[in-house]
């Protein structure tokens, strides 16, 4: 059977296949301006890699900010959820999960079987957000890609005060105007947005093993430094896209109601054949 | 040769850089300049420019006072004035009947009590946050495909108003392209861009507690559909501005400058 997770969010759409408990395909994409169209494309495209369409998919969960509005997804179940399930799936030792979105930030707890127990999140201001980063990217002229590796290359860092992205932005644009370095500007960036994580985390309390999900997970310096500050060793889930846990855990949700509604229409089949062996016996 | 008379006040804002020449309490030359490419040399056109308008060179001016957020690029010798003392010192000048002035300037929103006699009683100024400013604004705008300018009359006529949290001003502009994609009518997204300011604008002003008469000033208050949903929130008749809201606060700083060189 063919399970699928549509992640759509504020800055970029995920979609993962699933063949009974493997991932066959997945992929990501920028998000389009309306959340149905960015669901439709990357699912297009994750089931044409794999030489499928829309009609092979046996159930599909959507998920993110965009994930009511998904025609040919079954049901939609929240990315805190999905994000929990998705981590604990890679790797079930996982009982706390930080999500950094393109626009959210996110601390998770998760029971042993991977359910959402509590959780904390600032979706007010782009602070500690993906937006944060990728402002900053923008600010110092680099490709957000660039930015973790450029501040590792930093010998030391520099304090960013400002919380708020766009004072941020403005900040760095003055140091790199007054002959900082883009390297310790960089540094002092992805440790500002450590600093921000670990605050969050902390609110919800750290219970290990801990996974980082979500597009700033592709930031080394970012993790590096949070690890630092959290005094933990593992953030990384062991080879898997830290993107696409979202919809990795709609998936595993797809095939959990599929597999429920096989049972339940296997149930109400039976009964439905003994009344009518029942009313043939009748005289 | 100096003249006495001629004081300078340069305000280097967050967005925009302002330069005032006045002769004897009278601006005899202004300029707005965005802080495009190298900030001094942003700063040396302003003044260049303002100095023209006013028929002066540098060399001639007998007092000059620097302020603002970049005010440390100032090239020139110069006085280095407070914000708020030197906004307060500018509202005193063109409407001595304020009390209370709430600037929206480019980053920062600031709230200043003043008494008869000008003296700051009380200010507050929220610089850690940009929701509500001149750039949100200005992103507002571009994410409407609108210049600044256009937006007012836009929101002036809208039947209705889009609601927008703006908390915060990096996500107010996808609250904005959503409300597009949606099929919001521009004019309700404007005329809700006015009225997310005007309610920041508000809070802030009734943390402090505001004396009549109340002015707004800064770029933000060019925009009188704010201004206008600021005395509806807020329950209070906003003045009638009489010289450019962005002017006060340069002006402010070459009063002071010159008081300073009187001494």
């Amino acid at each position: 059977m063919i399970f699928a997770g549509c992640d759509v969010g504020s800055l970029s759409g995920e979609a993962v296949l699933m063949e009974d408990d493997t991932i066959i395909a997945y992929e990501i994409i920028r998000v389009r301006p309306r959340p149905e169209d960015t669901a439709q494309e990357v699912t297009a495209k994750t089931l044409a890699k794999v030489g499928l369409d829309f009609g092979d998919l046996d159930y599909c969960v959507s998920t993110g900010y965009g994930r009511e509005r998904i025609a040919f997804a079954q049901s939609s179940i929240s990315e805190i959820s999905c994000h929990g399930r998705g981590a604990h799936w890679a790797n079930p030792e996982i009982r706390t999960v930080i999500d950094i979105g393109g626009q959210d930030c996110k601390v998770i707890s998760v029971d042993k079987l991977g359910y959402m127990v509590d959780f904390v999140m600032n979706d007010k201001c782009a602070a500690g957000t993906g937006r944060f980063l990728e402002l900053m990217a923008k600010a110092l002229g680099v490709e957000l890609e660039q930015l973790g590796p450029l501040a590792l290359s930093a010998e030391d860092t520099i304090g960013i005060t400002k919380t708020c992205s766009v004072l941020a932005m403005y900040d760095v644009l003055c140091l790199l105007y007054d002959g900082e370095t883009p390297q310790r500007i960089a540094s002092g960036v992805c440790m500002a947005m450590a600093e921000r994580i670990s605050k969050l985390a902390k609110r919800v309390g750290i219970k290990p093993e801990v996974a980082m999900t979500g597009g700033v997970a592709k930031n080394v310096a970012v993790v590096a430094q949070l690890k630092e500050i959290l005094g933990v060793e593992q953030l990384e889930l062991p080879e898997i896209d830290p993107q696409i846990i979202g919809a990795l855990g709609a998936a595993l949700f797809a095939k959990e109601r599929a597999m429920r509604a096989r049972r339940n229409r296997a149930v109400s089949g039976d009964v439905k054949q003994r009344k009518t062996r029942e009313r043939r016996s009748a005289p | 040769m100096k003249n006495m008379q001629a004081c300078l006040g340069c305000d280097v804002g967050a967005i925009a850089t302002k330069t005032v020449v006045l002769m004897d309490g009278t601006v005899i030359g202004f300029e707005i300049t965005r802080n495009e490419g190298r900030l001094v040399q942003v700063i040396e056109d302003s003044a260049s420019r303002a100095l023209e308008m006013a028929k002066l060179t540098l060399e001639e001016i007998g007092s000059l006072g620097g302020t603002g957020w970049g005010e440390r690029y100032i090239p020139f010798p110069h006085f280095s004035i407070s914000a708020i003392s030197a906004l307060a010192r500018g509202v005193n000048w063109a409407h001595p009947r304020v009390r209370t002035v709430i600037d929206l300037g480019g980053l920062s929103t600031t709230v200043v009590v003043l008494n008869e006699d000008g003296r700051v009683l009380e200010y507050r100024t929220n610089d850690r946050c940009a929701a509500g400013t001149g750039f949100f604004i200005e992103q507002a705008a571009q994410a409407l495909e609108l210049g600044v300018e256009e937006l007012c009359p836009m929101a002036l006529a809208a039947p209705e108003k889009a609601r927008i949290s703006a908390q915060c001003a990096v996500f107010g502009e996808s609250e904005i392209v959503s409300h597009l994609n949606e099929g919001e009518a521009v004019s309700s997204i404007a005329s809700g861009i006015a009225y997310a300011i005007a309610s920041g604008a508000a809070t802030m002003l009734n943390r402090v507690g505001f004396e009549p008469e109340l002015l707004v000033t800064g770029g933000v208050a060019k925009n009188s559909s704010v201004v206008k949903a600021l005395e509806e929130i807020a329950g209070v008749k906003v003045e009638e501005i009489k010289v450019d809201p962005q002017e006060l606060t340069a002006v402010g700083a070459a009063l002071l400058a010159r008081e300073k060189t009187g001494e």
